[in-house]
């Protein structure tokens, strides 16, 4: 896989989108269950895989962790956040081109799931307990609501005039 | 790349398949009896109590190298009441009463969990 000028250049742009959207979002106050948020920055994950390739999705998200922890989080925040994007990255990157473009909110239902899974098993390793487990099925159920909204979101972008800006 | 050909509807129902089962596992951890609470700094008990269900408010509080949090217990239920990390999420989480809940403050490698009578099995669930 080799990165184009375009390539870079979407990467780049998506990664100033993705930063502003995840900040914006960090602004509101979280729900009573802890860590449960939208994720609305996975739209732009999921339309990077989409108009771009997988590649160019990682390196976006990987920015875009890295930038958001360095101007609002901290190092626990910083763990938080990339295991729980790559749990949901990889988790999506297997499905993407396996699935219809029509079943894109199913993608992005299983990488919610994962990322909830991931962020379990930090809070599992920082506190050196299993209790943090408990807390699973919330939030596997709040990962299955959200990654349908995000999913559903991002199918809208694909099937939409912008579907010819894909890069090949 | 192989594709995987799967119905819509086949996919909806492999996802409240899921639900189902952890609305299951919420509802079947959740009807044990309280006996006590337990607080754990980086997965040591530091302090365990055993009057939860008394009738007056009662603060602990927890101070270390890793932060401050004022702990609230009484009539059964524990919460966060201060934290000086930065995100406050174990303050926002609100109260547990139930076995096996836990509040957890990742930045203070805090825990406390509520205990019940089958004590082993709850820390694993």
């Amino acid at each position: 896989m080799k990165l184009s000028a375009k390539k870079i250049t979407l990467v780049g742009v998506l990664t100033a989108v993705s930063l502003t959207i995840y900040m914006v979002e960090a602004q509101f106050p979280t729900a009573p269950i802890g860590g449960i948020k939208l994720g609305l920055a996975n739209v732009v994950t999921l339309a990077a895989m989409l108009f771009a390739d997988r590649l160019c999705a990682g390196i976006m998200l990987l920015l875009r962790i890295i930038l958001a922890s360095a101007f609002y989080g901290t190092l626990v925040s910083f763990a938080f956040s990339v295991t729980g994007g790559l749990f949901a990255y990889l988790a999506m990157c297997l499905l993407i081109n396996r699935l219809d473009k029509k079943q894109i909110w199913a993608v992005s239902v299983t990488g919610g799931i994962f990322h909830n899974i991931g962020q379990i098993s930090v809070a599992c390793f920082i506190t050196g307990q299993g209790v943090a487990a408990a807390l699973l099925p919330y939030l596997i159920i709040s990962g299955i609501a959200t990654g349908l909204f995000t999913g559903l979101l991002a199918q809208r972008l694909w099937f939409s005039p912008l579907q010819k800006f894909k890069i090949n | 790349m192989k594709k995987i050909k799967i119905t819509n509807f086949a996919l909806a129902i492999v996802f409240v398949v899921i639900t189902v089962i952890c609305i299951l596992w919420i509802i079947f951890t959740n009807n044990q009896p309280s006996t006590g609470a337990e607080i754990l700094v980086n997965g040591k008990v530091v302090r365990r109590i055993n009057d939860i269900g008394s009738d007056e408010e009662k603060e602990i509080v927890i101070e270390n190298e890793y932060g401050k949090n004022v702990i609230v217990y009484g009539r059964g239920e524990i919460y966060v009441k201060e934290a000086d990390c930065k995100n406050r999420t174990c303050v926002h989480f609100g109260s547990i009463s139930k076995a096996g809940q836990s509040i957890i403050c990742a930045p203070h490698k805090l825990v406390i969990k509520i205990t019940g009578s089958d004590n082993e099995a709850d820390a694993v669930v």
